[in-house]
């Protein structure tokens, strides 16, 4: 029996949670945005979009507490489990990415940002690609920040608090002395040049490198996770 | 008859603790069996070791034959209901069944619904919100209308009433002989449970005392009552599991089977032998005072 169509219920089952939630605060944070523009006449660049890029790592990290154990507990493969969220995970980025390129679309070609100049959807960068480039760019940003929160909540469910620490504090040294390495050998300006040359489209295609990094290694943690 | 659950020399440790240690059973199919035990036992560690959500130590664990980790033939035929089961923050009931009819392959929606209606569960309450003898139901429900071959109930029923005790114990033995399957009952309700089970394990400080079956295993202790002098006589050299004494008189507990000649006996220097019920006998042999090496061999 295939049981990843009921891993993925397990987690699609929560209407509130995947379904009206992200794009009820997004909603909020488009309508602010609204009100400003109409109001001051302004035209405006918004990151409001983020809201649901941030909806998706605390997704992510609360993900494992929450279906994790549930899951194991009703006989399901760890495994599964894992290949279930991911399926879950893809189709929902790739659905919210299509829809956040049709009002993208609707802002810039059809409504002139909504008849007040707003760019909330369309954003400059993002939208130097073609349709499926940024419908490519939004999945790759969700799956990317989800997994993010998806690997560090799989630490402490594989190590508790102590393991998370650890993490944490390994992070921090390895980043301190790599941004000392960089400010020592004068290299900033390297990356900095580097950084500058990246389309949205390669930068994208970096992340689900990152991306992949963490599948594996939460799988990882999560294979020898108990309850 | 073949072999469900097969455990050998199965150990947990934590740290210099063995919360189960060196532990062999087998569990044969459709059987009921009570896995009893105190609070600390090893009880709940055991059924965690057979569903793969507990790794062991060292030992070997086969069930349905094979090793259960990450194994999907043998985890699709277990369900194990247990007392802290933990859902979703958002789920409702509806979602706990609506899953648990996609994750169980034998599920019976029919039979859900009327347990559903029988317990009075109110389907479209949050998990959260529901009392402790509902939740407790919630997992009952699953644990009956999953049909696994391998059901496992740890202390099913925390909070519920007598009559929903009663219901559970009815309904399960109805189904049981209608769909036969192998269902391990932890807990210490041991009297009210007692007539279902086919077969008991006793577990005690990590380790199985007691590896019987139920028939063979009631009527196996018996008290003694009468004058203490008279009493201790008849006892001496058998096996004491309790001894309490009030006044002149005391009342000892003996474990092994007492022969035909040793009732006359007793009967005759006036000693009275009453039955002692599994669960007065478990408690006598888990009660810290007995302490015994190897298992006993009744």
């Amino acid at each position: 029996m295939n049981r990843l169509p009921g891993i993925m219920k397990i987690h699609l089952q929560d209407k509130w949670g995947w379904i009206i939630l992200p794009w009820v605060i997004l909603m909020i944070s488009f309508s602010v945005n609204l009100i400003i523009g109409s109001t001051s006449g302004v035209e405006i660049y918004t990151g409001g979009l983020a809201s649901i890029h941030i909806y998706m790592l605390v997704a992510g990290i609360a993900s494992v507490a929450q279906t994790f154990p549930f899951a194991i507990s009703y006989s399901v493969r760890r495994k599964d489990y894992f290949l279930g969220t991911l399926a879950t995970i893809a189709i929902i980025s790739v659905g919210s990415a299509i829809i956040l390129w049709a009002l993208g679309y609707i802002e810039s070609e059809l409504t002139g940002g909504w008849g007040m100049k707003l760019h909330f959807f369309n954003l400059p960068y993002v939208s130097d690609s073609n349709g499926i480039g940024q419908i490519w760019i939004q999945a790759a940003t969700m799956l990317h920040l989800f997994f993010l929160g998806f690997a560090i909540s799989s630490i402490h469910r594989r190590f508790g608090k102590t393991g998370l620490y650890t993490f944490f504090l390994a992070i921090f040294i390895i980043m301190t002395v790599s941004l000392f390495l960089l400010s020592f050998y004068d290299r900033w300006t390297v990356i900095g040049d580097w950084l500058g040359d990246v389309t949205a489209i390669e930068a994208a295609s970096g992340l689900s490198l990152l991306t992949m990094i963490y599948l594996l290694f939460s799988y990882s943690m999560l294979r020898r996770s108990t309850l | 008859m073949s072999t469900v659950v097969e455990l050998q020399g199965l150990t947990k440790a934590y740290g210099k603790v063995n919360a189960v240690d060196n532990v062999s059973f087998k569990l044969e199919e459709n059987k009921i069996y009570g896995l009893l035990g105190r609070n600390g036992a090893g009880k709940t560690t055991i059924m965690h070791m057979i569903t793969a959500q507990l790794f062991a130590t060292s030992g070997e664990l086969k069930v349905f034959g094979e090793a259960p980790y990450e194994n999907a033939r043998v985890l699709n035929r277990i369900c194990f209901v247990k007392e802290s089961q933990k859902y979703p923050d958002n789920y409702r009931v509806i979602d706990v069944m609506s899953i648990a009819s996609s994750l169980f392959p034998n599920w019976d929606q029919d039979f859900a619904d009327s347990l559903v209606l029988e317990f009075q569960l109110p389907l479209k309450r949050r998990v959260k919100k529901l009392s402790r003898g509902m939740l407790s139901a919630v997992g009952i429900i699953v644990g009956l209308a999953s049909r696994a071959p391998l059901t496992i109930f740890d202390e099913p029923y925390l909070g519920l009433d007598a009559v929903a005790r009663s219901l559970f114990y009815n309904r399960l033995l109805e189904d049981y002989a209608l769909h036969p399957r192998t269902i391990v009952l932890s807990t210490h309700l041991i009297d009210e449970v007692s007539q279902m089970l086919e077969h008991v394990l006793v577990i005690d400080k990590g380790k199985i005392i007691i590896d019987e079956e139920a028939d063979a295993l009631r009527g196996r202790a018996s008290t003694i009552i009468g004058t203490a002098s008279k009493v201790d006589t008849f006892t001496a050299g058998k096996d004491v599991i309790n001894r309490e004494p009030f006044g002149g008189l005391a009342s000892v507990t003996l474990l092994g089977e007492l022969s035909a000649q040793e009732h006359r006996q007793a009967a005759e220097i006036g000693l009275e032998i009453a039955p002692v019920s599994l669960q007065q006998m478990i408690v006598h042999l888990t009660n810290g005072k007995w302490d015994r090496k190897a298992e006993i061999s009744l």
